[in-house]
């Protein structure tokens, strides 16, 4: 993969934000010190990415976990950050919970329009229709595992 | 009638304006005008999007979006009149947003591993927060040599000390030349 040199960066502006935040106000930031802060994030990225995989490895797992990241803070001699990661994964599991419970939900919706839509059409030809509209209910059902399965 | 309510909130509206624009309270006859307008505008967007809405609720549905608006304008004034209060409103910023820098170049980064086969969305999300919450901790820490020089700006040089007083920088130790 040919990649640009400047991919490896974080963007600035980001990287400068979350400096700020971290630092008491009236305290400024030399361009120096801001960009060897963001390469070192850079770096932290590579070491924390090959210790995680060293776990995987260890564990005999081809994937990269959530918990093998966790667990090389403390490799790291990060452990401060444990706590916080964890609780960070279980808010993004809630959301993407909450996000694919609403998908789910408005796809059931615009199923159950188009369906009522299509009776309403067709009254006459009743039992056909039904059973078209009930195989392609099962489709977009499937689909959606599939999806979660590839997030997971 | 519902009418009247919309018009005290459309006036709270315009009175929340008046930091950056003093013209709209100029008198009440200006305001009514420039509430027939908004009123007229929204109710266009509204026909557009959601035409099937009986007139009662729509104007319900109406005074909803002028007090979002109205939210929306005074958390912009805000942040342009107080940037002292910026460390109350960033707390519930960060809390809507879990990940601030982008997944993509984590990932990016995460696959120039040769020895990385695959990482879950989880892991890369994981490691994304980890990076922020390690640009926190090299800050504060950095900013803890430059306040006991009485600086005001943090310095490279600061970083360098750093690396040197904890054990869990030495990883860093010759890649920031």
């Amino acid at each position: 993969m040919a990649e640009r040199p400047e991919d490896l960066n974080l963007p600035n502006a980001v990287v400068t934000r979350i400096i700020k935040d971290a630092i008491p106000e009236g305290v400024n930031i030399s361009k120096e010190a801001r960009l060897a802060i963001s390469k070192a994030a850079s770096v932290f990225v590579l070491y924390a990415t090959s210790c995680a995989n060293n776990l995987a490895l260890k564990g005999k797992r081809k994937t990269i976990s959530a918990t093998d990241v966790i667990n090389s803070m403390e490799d790291m001699e990060f452990d401060q950050f444990v706590e916080p990661l964890k609780q960070v994964l279980e808010e993004y599991r809630k959301e993407q919970k909450s996000k694919k419970d609403a998908a789910s939900e408005r796809k059931k919706k615009v199923k159950e329009e188009e369906k009522t839509a299509a009776d309403s059409d067709e009254e006459g030809q009743g039992e056909a229709m039904e059973e078209d509209a009930g195989g392609e209910e099962d489709t977009p059902v499937g689909s959606v595992v599939t999806i979660s399965d590839d997030d997971n | 009638m519902a009418g009247g309510e919309t018009v005290e909130i459309i006036t709270e509206t315009i009175s929340q304006k008046d930091e950056t624009d003093m013209s709209h309270l100029k008198n009440s006859d200006e305001n009514k005008t420039t509430n027939l307008e908004n009123k007229s505008i929204s109710e266009k967007e509204e026909s557009d999007t959601i035409p099937a809405i009986e007139n009662g609720t729509h104007e319900e549905t109406e005074t909803h979006e002028d007090q979002e608006e109205t939210l929306e304008q005074s958390s912009s004034t805000q942040d342009q009149t107080e940037p002292s209060g910026t460390s109350e409103s960033k707390s519930p910023n960060s809390n809507e947003r879990l990940m601030r820098l982008p997944l993509s170049r984590i990932k990016v980064i995460m696959k120039t591993d040769p020895d990385v086969t695959l990482a879950s969305q989880e892991a890369v999300v994981a490691l994304c927060k980890a990076t922020e919450l390690f640009i926190g901790a090299i800050s504060k820490d950095a900013v803890v040599t430059t306040l006991n020089s009485k600086r005001k700006t943090l310095q490279r040089k600061d970083l360098d000390v750093v690396l040197d007083s904890r054990d869990g920088y030495a990883f860093l130790e010759g890649t920031l030349d």
